[in-house]
């Protein structure tokens, strides 16, 4: 599944990421195959991710959580 | 005595400028990066009785693949090829690097550490926020990280100063070693391909080190030393089809996989504690529904305390200037030197110090917000907004800023990584009602309402100047809306923000902050509105061939004519004169293109030299109704309030006169420094000149709509 599937409240691990580009960011801020994600919360638009890497906060693009894929549980 | 020269690096949101400030206190000062406009600061601090440092803070940084200006520095700074021979050639030279890390976020925070450690820098591991990570209980062997590492590792809290005395003694002996303690402990394994391409670079160019030569593989676009000649070699050695985003992932993979274990190792973390404080604020703050509210409330808040609180210094520097321009005036024999320096000088300086109360106090405001993490907050809830408008979440601190003044707003667009973003974020900023623009509103809005003017509960008055800060903020989000759809760009825009957890501001940081960027406005703003204020005396004071002295003789006559007593004879003469002078000229001159909006000559005056700054609009308009500079609004206004024209004899002030004007001041880009900064930001006039020209062509037709609807 994909990050911008998942649930409020639901953790999952990190796969892969389907544009390298941003991979490459996101792992310069920690975010790296493996990391545990839980989805915190979402603006009212849904376009926006409050999202948790490991514990720590992040905010994500609803695009840019579409291309984070996530470990089935 | 010995001097030395010390990099301070780390991630963003490490609490490296809390350290700094307790390494340095204020002996400090901010310049620019060889070459680039990114503030660097520096500080100067002695170890020893015999060790003098001199620190270098560089911007937050996430590894050694940047993605915007701010974090391009550390890499540009230590690829260069010079960087680890004892002399530099155009660089700095560093003698060591103390490497910042938050122990609460430790192990995201090596990646850039394994990096740099790769350079053979003399370096030292920092494990800053000591003091929360015992509140956390978390706790580091770093004795055991030293010795896995190989190099120092001292434990303090920048917030505390706990351990700063420990991490003072650890730099000078690192310092006086002299050693590079470089090893291998993080050197990255290249593929076969990689290590081919970094040896051929390596030779080529005659560095120390492959992975130097590998940054410059990885970074030979824009690395702004190399020269285009090699970069055409680089660029022929590593050929189009070798991926390098691949191999940057596969590096950053095989860092984490290095370091990872022994984090694990040496951190006792209690993971049990799920929900914090931090999370339970941010379950309000950032609530979809009421974190908006609570944001637009804050930002209530924070213009009421500008306006309530900084109106009593305001008074006062008035004041004070008023007495000084007297003082001179009645010590200095009557010529034109003492014009010049009562007139000039130092209605000038007055001109650029009277708005230090009211930035100071946003700044202390907005950088508690930063400081304290919520800014990150505000850009998660509207980044969406925003990029409908061709901005990014990261503008909303830009804009917030460009209501006290649109400079240093401008300048904190940096830390936008996408150009397009960040170059609308700077073409739109302006629009928003800086502290400028009030002196003027207040002025002009009793023209439109009368004081006592009830629209309900509402005061009318209340009602426009809110009106006109809207005005501002469409016209800012209007704006980036054309401008997105006429730009275009292939660079992708990214959010990927932390989130950091919420912090008590230390008030130092913030005090040091306000300090240095009204001490930036002071600089910037205030060179061109001295040189402008001068330029203005001399049009106002100087007139083509003897027409000055005509005119005062008729004038004299007239008042004679008259009866007039000594002050309205005065007061005469002056504005017999302005009309007579250079500037009287210039605003005969564009009368014909601005009658349409309602404009006379006088009002072409003002427009004129509010071009310079628009603060200026008060004083002009006290020198033009000749009721002596040092006039206080009020005369100002009962003055403009009886003013007729001499044709109609209607009132020149109606209210469609006084809200085209208005609406004049809202739009128009009349700030000469403001200009300065987006030509030095965006490295080029172009933007500059079309941002002045699209903003004077809407504040010409927005003034045109209104005065031929009203009138």
């Amino acid at each position: 599944m994909r990050l911008s599937e998942l649930k409020i409240g639901q953790k999952r691990a990190v796969e892969s990421f389907e544009d390298s580009q941003m991979g490459g960011k996101l792992m310069t801020m920690g975010m790296i195959p493996g990391s545990l994600i839980e989805l915190v919360r979402k603006t009212a638009a849904g376009k926006t991710f409050y999202i948790k890497v490991n514990g720590y906060g992040m905010a994500l693009r609803l695009s840019e959580a579409s291309k984070i894929f996530l470990k089935p549980s | 005595m010995q001097n030395f020269k010390v990099a301070l690096i780390g991630n963003p949101n490490c609490g490296k400028s809390s350290l700094f400030n307790q390494l340095t206190g204020l002996r400090q000062k901010v310049g620019n990066f060889h070459g680039v406009t990114v503030d660097k600061k520096s500080g100067v601090a002695n170890l020893t009785k015999d060790i003098k440092v001199n620190f270098i803070d560089f911007p937050g940084t996430y590894s050694f693949y940047p993605t915007s200006i701010d974090e391009r520095i550390v890499v540009s700074t230590f690829a260069r090829p010079d960087a680890l021979s004892d002399n530099w050639k155009e660089g700095e030279q560093f003698d060591a690097i103390v490497y910042v890390a938050d122990i609460t976020q430790l192990e995201k925070h090596l990646l850039l550490f394994s990096q740099i450690r790769n350079l053979g820098f003399p370096t030292i591991l920092t494990l800053n926020m000591s003091d929360v990570a015992k509140e956390e209980s978390i706790i580091v062997k770093s004795e055991i990280l030293s010795k896995q590492f190989n190099l120092p590792v001292v434990e303090v809290s920048g917030r505390t100063g706990e351990g700063i005395s420990e991490l003072k003694k650890v730099i000078a002996n690192v310092l006086l070693e002299k050693n590079k303690n470089s090893n291998n402990t993080f050197a990255y394994h290249f593929s076969e391909e990689e290590k081919k391409i970094a040896q051929a670079i390596q030779v080529e160019f005659g560095l120390e080190s492959e992975y130097q030569a590998w940054l410059w593989v990885q970074h030979h676009e824009w690395l702004p030393f190399l020269s285009a000649a090699q970069r055409i070699t680089i660029k022929s050695i590593v050929t189009e089809k070798f991926d390098l985003l691949k191999s940057q992932v596969r590096e950053t993979m095989q860092r984490y996989d290095r370091f990872s274990p022994v984090v694990a190792k040496v951190l006792k973390k209690d993971t049990s504690a799920t929900d914090t404080w931090s999370d339970k604020v941010d379950r309000v703050v950032t609530h979809s529904v009421m974190g908006p509210i609570i944001f637009f409330g804050l930002m209530i808040l924070i213009f009421q305390a500008i306006f309530s609180w900084a109106g009593y210094p305001m008074d006062l520097i008035d004041a004070g200037f008023g007495a000084l321009s007297e003082g001179v005036g009645a010590i200095l024999p009557e010529g034109m030197f003492r014009d010049l320096l009562t007139e000039g000088v130092i209605a000038g300086l007055g001109g650029v110090l009277i708005f230090i109360p009211q930035i100071a106090i946003l700044f202390f405001l907005i950088s508690l917000l930063e400081e304290s993490g919520y800014m990150a907050r505000a850009v998660y809830l509207f980044d969406h907004s925003m990029r409908r408008f061709g901005l990014n979440g990261r503008s909303i601190v830009a804009l917030v800023s460009g209501g006290a003044c649109a400079i240093p707003a401008i300048m904190s667009t940096r830390t936008i990584s996408n150009w397009k973003e960040r170059l609308i974020t700077i073409m739109v900023t302006p629009l928003i009602s800086c502290s400028a623009r009030l002196p003027v509103y207040a002025v002009l809005v009793g023209f439109v309402v009368a004081a006592d003017q009830y629209w309900g509960w509402f005061n009318m008055q209340g009602l426009v100047f809110m009106g006109l800060y809207l005005l501002g903020i469409l016209a800012a989000l209007g704006a980036g809306w054309v401008f997105k759809k006429i730009l275009k760009t292939e660079e992708a825009s990214y959010l990927m923000l932390e989130l950091p957890v919420y912090r008590r501001p230390l008030i130092r940081n913030v005090l040091l902050n306000v300090y240095e960027k009204t001490k930036t406005f002071v600089i910037e703003a205030g060179k061109v509105i001295f040189v402008i204020s001068i330029v203005l005396w001399f049009m106002a004071s100087f007139a083509p061939g003897n027409q000055m002295e005509l005119a005062e003789q008729q004038a004299t006559t007239q008042a004679l004519e008259l009866q007039l007593d000594d002050t309205e004879k005065e007061n005469l003469i002056a504005s017999k004169k302005i009309e007579a002078s250079y500037a009287g000229h210039l605003g005969k001159f564009i009368e014909p293109v601005i009658r349409p909006l309602g404009f006379d000559w006088k009002i072409g005056i003002a427009l004129i030299t509010s071009f310079a700054a628009r603060e200026v609009f008060v004083g002009t308009m006290a020198t033009i109704y000749s009721i002596g500079s040092e006039a206080e609004e009020v005369s100002v206004i009962d003055r403009m309030a009886t003013e007729r024209n001499l044709e109609t004899g209607e009132l020149v002030y109606n209210r469609a006169t006084s809200l085209s004007l208005l609406i004049f001041y809202v739009f128009a880009m009349q700030c000469m420094s403001t200009l300065a900064v987006v030509k030095r930001e965006t490295k080029s006039w172009k933007w500059a000149v079309i941002q002045f020209l699209f903003m004077t062509a809407l504040a010409y037709l927005g003034s045109l709509l209104v005065y031929q609807v009203m009138s």
